[in-house]
This record gives structure tokens, C-alpha cells and sequence, in this order.
């Protein structure tokens, strides 16, 4: 697999604080790649320094000047009763044409196949305020399947989302991966989901500690050291070695 | 009723309110679903300081004979600086708000006491649409359409900025650029608007027609349309009944674009 973008030295956070440091690690193509580590280890930050969301203090990021990113945030912090249906969401598109603003009928039927890709066809005419978590999050990613991306970032997809939901998402991003050969950098604290949907995984707190597959880096020691869990946590995360790569059909 | 078209200060009251009132509610669709329903109260409160500024400059060099440019550029700079301590610094925006206008008002208090103009204060404070002139009417017809022509261009870039700004900024939209923008045409807004209802009820105009029309839409571009038609009739029938019941025109305005927004909320009881 060759590497679809190279991560070098990497320094970045917000008002002058540093987030991240240091850090370098490829992302290959059409891989799923998960970034884990502890509440305020600079998983989100990374991932918006990815999205060109954020500018690096230092360091630098190779390959990205084709690459279409598509970015789907963590916090859905909108107003729950704002009438925006589904099918107007996924018509902002910076490409779509001027007019009309949201019915234009190419970009519908482009909306309808990202929403039928996720299996929510039936939401169209809903509002944004109406769905569930996880129709939301499917919501988003159908969005962003709309710039056509060769990179999916996805902050947190599962926060909110039932077991139902978190399965259908895993299904989802699997068959984007192997169809489309999309590659994946997804932000999760769900280690189950983690260690059985990466192909490989990063596992981050300021610097990047581990990187490697999931039979790698989901070890109980590993886990517990970086989150810095007692030692009497270890057989407890046994459990997750045990889980990685274990596919669903 | 007819008879009222005779006059000259009814006509241009009427046709102000016919252009602002959309206006107002149409940029207020994204002023309120982008929380910056108090971003606009503060300019509008502030604007006392431009005026009272311009008076000052009338008082000492005899010119400007026309407020709206003192208080278009005073609005502007209040504005871009809130933005920019909205966006560089870790103050929450109503911290910033809330400092910023009551330190203006403060301000235009004390040049306008110190002018001796305390009798303006009223019509300064709730507004008065029968003074408006042709020269008011060409600015307010230029301001709406700047406010339609910049809304269209950037629909989607404001729509998906309503949901997540770095969404928006992913996709290529310019969100700081934009949000200075923004902030400049609410300033701008706001310069125009205030002969209509003042400093103190201008904000009703932006908030309460989207606030009617969010309640009964079922998709954002209902909403748009709904909030336009809410601030036109609001409006229009709001000069109409004030000159019929002569009460005072600003505040009957408000009372009915309140009426309005009470309406909508019994109906959608109802439905």
C-alpha cells in the first residue's frame, strides 16, 4: 500500500498552547485508521490539523495537494428544532450550482445515492433536529460522501449512538473502505469498535506512543499505560486484545 | 384609508417599512440561528454612541448634515471588533457583548448630555419612520439590496456556518472572511434601520419575525419566506394602525410583529 499522506513532526494546539508534538506517522491508502488516547491527548486536534482545519506549529504534512478530505465533526451542538431538512443539508455543497440554493434536481439525485450508500433514504424530508444519533452521524457521513473524498475524518462518530447504530456504522465504513477504497482516520473512545474495525491503530497522548494493528497496540500494559490506569486493569483489558480483528460478516 | 397615501411622510413611512421589514426579518434568519440575536441588540443599542458622536462633530465642525455614515462606520468598527474578540480571544461572546455596548451606550449618554440634546433621546431610542426622506429611502432600498444580493451569494457558505463552522471551513468556505462580513452588513443594517424603530426595538424586527417563522416551518427555505412575509405585514400594518389609533409608531410595530409571533404559536397549538 503506498502512503496517501506523510505525516512529519507534527507540533500544533490552540492560543499557543501545545496539543500534540512531534508527531509523524503515514496514512495509507484505502486503510481504516484509528486514533485512541486519553480525554485531552490531542486526538481531535490531530484530526483538524488532517482536515486543514488547523496550522501546524511546526512540521509538515506531504501528499495532501489532490486529495479530497471530507471532514465529520464530533460536536452536534445545532439547534434541535431548526428546520433544515435532510435533503437541504446534504444540498449545500460548494460545487452544487448558484440556483436554485437547495433543490437543484442533480444534486438531489447525488444526495438521494449518498443516502440510499447509507441506508437512509427514508430521512430526507426530516429535519436535522429530528434524528437519532445514529441516523445523524449517518446523516453526516453522507455528506460527506458527497465531495466524493479519498479521506473520511471522523471525530468521535459513536458518541450517542446505541449498539444498533454503532453496528450499522461499522457495516457502513467497512463497505466504503473495501468498495471504494476510501480511507478512514477515525477519532474513538469505543476501544470494542476500534479494535475490530482499524486496520491499524494510533494510539496518542501529546506525542504518538504506538502505532501498529489493532493485535498490536490493543494490549492490556500498552492501554493501561497510557491511560494511566492501576495495574489491576490489565486482565480487565485482556477482554479488547481478544476482540481485535475480530470481523463482523 | 386611502386618504393616508396623500401624504407625503405616510408614503415614504409605508414604503420604509415595506423594504425594512423584510429585510430585517430575512437577514434575521441567520442572525438568530446563529445565536447573534444579542450581537445585533448590542449594535443596535450602541448605535446611540454614533449618533451622539455625529452630533459632537455637528456641534464642533458643522458637518455631517446626514448621522447615517458616522454611525454606519461607528457600528462597523464596534462590530469588526467584537468579531475579532469573538474569534482570537477565550472570552465567551456575551462577555464581550455585554461590555462592549454598555460601554458605548455609556458613552453616547454622556456626549449627548454633555450636548445638551437630552430631548432627542426619545426618538432616538424608539424611532421615528415619519421623518424618513427620499434620501432615507434610497439608502434603505441600496442596504436591501446589498443584504439580498450578499445573503444569495453565500447561502450556502452561512447555512452550513449555522451548523458547524468547521464543517463549513473544510469545505472551503472562507468562515472568518465571512464572519466579518456578516458582522459589517449587521452593522450596516442597523445604521439604516434605526430611524424605523430605534435603538432600543430594532432588534424585535430581526428576532421575532424568524422566531414566528421557525415555529411553523417545516424546511429552511419555508422559514426564509415565512420570516420575509412576517416582517413585511408586521410592519406595513404596524405604521398602518399607529397613524389610525394614533399611538407611537415604533413600539405599535413591535406590538404587532409580538401579536404576530403569538399567533403563530396558538395556530401551531392547534394544528
Amino acid at each position: 500500500m503506498a502512503a496517501l499522506l506523510k505525516i512529519h513532526q507534527i507540533s500544533a494546539g490552540y492560543e499557543g498552547e501545545v496539543a500534540i508534538e512531534g508527531v509523524s506517522f503515514d496514512i495509507q491508502e484505502s486503510e481504516i485508521l484509528s486514533l485512541i488516547g486519553p480525554n485531552g491527548a490531542g486526538k481531535s486536534t490531530l484530526l483538524k490539523v488532517l482536515a486543514g482545519l488547523l496550522k501546524p506549529y511546526k512540521g509538515e504534512i506531504q501528499g495532501g495537494e489532490n486529495l479530497k478530505k471530507a471532514y465529520v465533526p464530533q460536536q452536534r451542538a445545532w439547534d434541535k428544532f431548526l428546520p433544515l431538512t435532510v435533503m437541504e443539508f446534504l444540498s449545500i455543497q460548494p460545487n452544487a450550482p448558484f440556483w436554485p440554493f437547495f433543490n437543484s434536481s442533480a444534486v438531489e439525485k447525488k444526495g438521494m445515492r449518498a443516502l440510499e450508500r447509507m441506508g437512509v433514504a427514508a430521512l430526507r424530508k426530516r429535519t436535522l433536529g429530528q434524528l437519532s444519533g445514529g441516523e445523524c452521524e449517518r446523516v453526516m457521513i453522507a455528506f460527506a460522501l458527497m465531495s466524493e473524498p479519498h479521506l473520511l475524518l471522523l471525530d468521535e462518530p459513536l458518541a450517542g449512538v446505541d449498539i444498533k447504530g454503532g453496528y450499522d456504522f461499522e457495516k457502513v465504513i467497512r463497505d466504503l473502505n473495501r468498495e471504494e477504497k476510501m480511507s478512514v482516520v477515525m477519532v474513538s473512545h469505543d476501544l470494542h469498535l476500534v479494535s475490530h474495525l482499524s486496520d491499524r491503530v494510533a494510539c496518542l497522548k501529546r506525542c504518538l506512543h504506538h502505532i501498529g494493528t489493532p493485535e498490536e497496540v490493543m494490549k492490556g500494559h500498552v492501554l493501561s499505560g497510557i491511560y494511566g490506569l492501576p495495574p489491576s486493569s490489565v486482565q480487565h483489558l485482556r477482554g479488547l486484545e481478544s476482540m481485535a480483528r475480530r470481523v463482523i460478516p | 384609508m386611502m386618504e393616508i397615501l396623500h401624504y407625503d411622510f405616510m408614503r415614504y413611512a409605508l414604503l420604509s417599512a415595506a423594504i425594512l421589514g423584510p429585510m430585517c426579518a430575512f437577514l434575521g434568519v441567520f442572525i438568530t440561528l446563529r445565536g447573534m440575536s444579542f450581537f445585533s441588540d448590542a449594535i443596535s443599542h450602541a448605535s446611540l454612541t454614533g449618533i451622539a458622536i455625529a452630533f459632537l462633530m455637528q456641534d464642533y465642525w458643522g458637518f455631517p448634515q446626514d448621522v447615517f455614515w458616522v454611525v454606519f462606520i461607528f457600528n462597523a468598527i464596534l462590530s469588526l471588533v467584537m468579531a475579532y474578540f469573538f474569534q482570537r480571544t477565550p472570552l465567551s461572546p456575551d462577555t464581550i457583548i455585554a461590555f462592549s455596548f454598555t460601554g458605548s451606550v455609556a458613552l453616547g449618554v454622556m456626549i449627548i448630555s454633555h450636548l445638551g440634546k437630552y430631548r432627542l433621546i426619545d426618538g432616538l431610542l424608539f424611532g421615528d419612520i415619519f421623518s424618513n426622506g427620499p434620501r432615507d429611502i434610497f439608502y434603505q432600498l441600496g442596504l436591501a439590496l446589498v443584504v439580498l444580493l450578499f445573503i444569495l451569494w453565500n447561502m450556502k457558505g452561512l447555512s452550513l456556518m449555522i451548523l458547524d463552522n468547521d464543517m463549513a471551513k473544510s469545505q472551503g468556505y472562507q468562515t472568518e472572511r465571512l464572519n466579518y462580513a456578516f458582522a459589517l452588513l449587521i452593522a450596516a443594517t442597523v445604521a439604516v434601520a434605526i430611524k424605523m424603530l430605534g435603538t432600543l426595538l430594532l432588534s424585535a424586527l430581526i428576532v421575532i419575525p424568524p422566531a414566528a417563522a421557525k415555529m411553523i416551518a417545516r424546511s429552511f427555505q419555508q422559514m426564509l419566506v415565512i420570516s420575509a412575509f412576517i416582517g413585511l405585514l408586521g410592519s406595513v400594518t404596524g405604521v398602518l394602525i399607529s397613524y389610525a389609533m394614533d399611538t407611537p409608531t415604533g413600539p405599535t410595530i413591535v406590538m404587532v410583529q409580538l401579536a404576530s409571533l403569538l399567533l403563530v404559536c396558538l395556530w401551531r397549538r392547534l394544528r
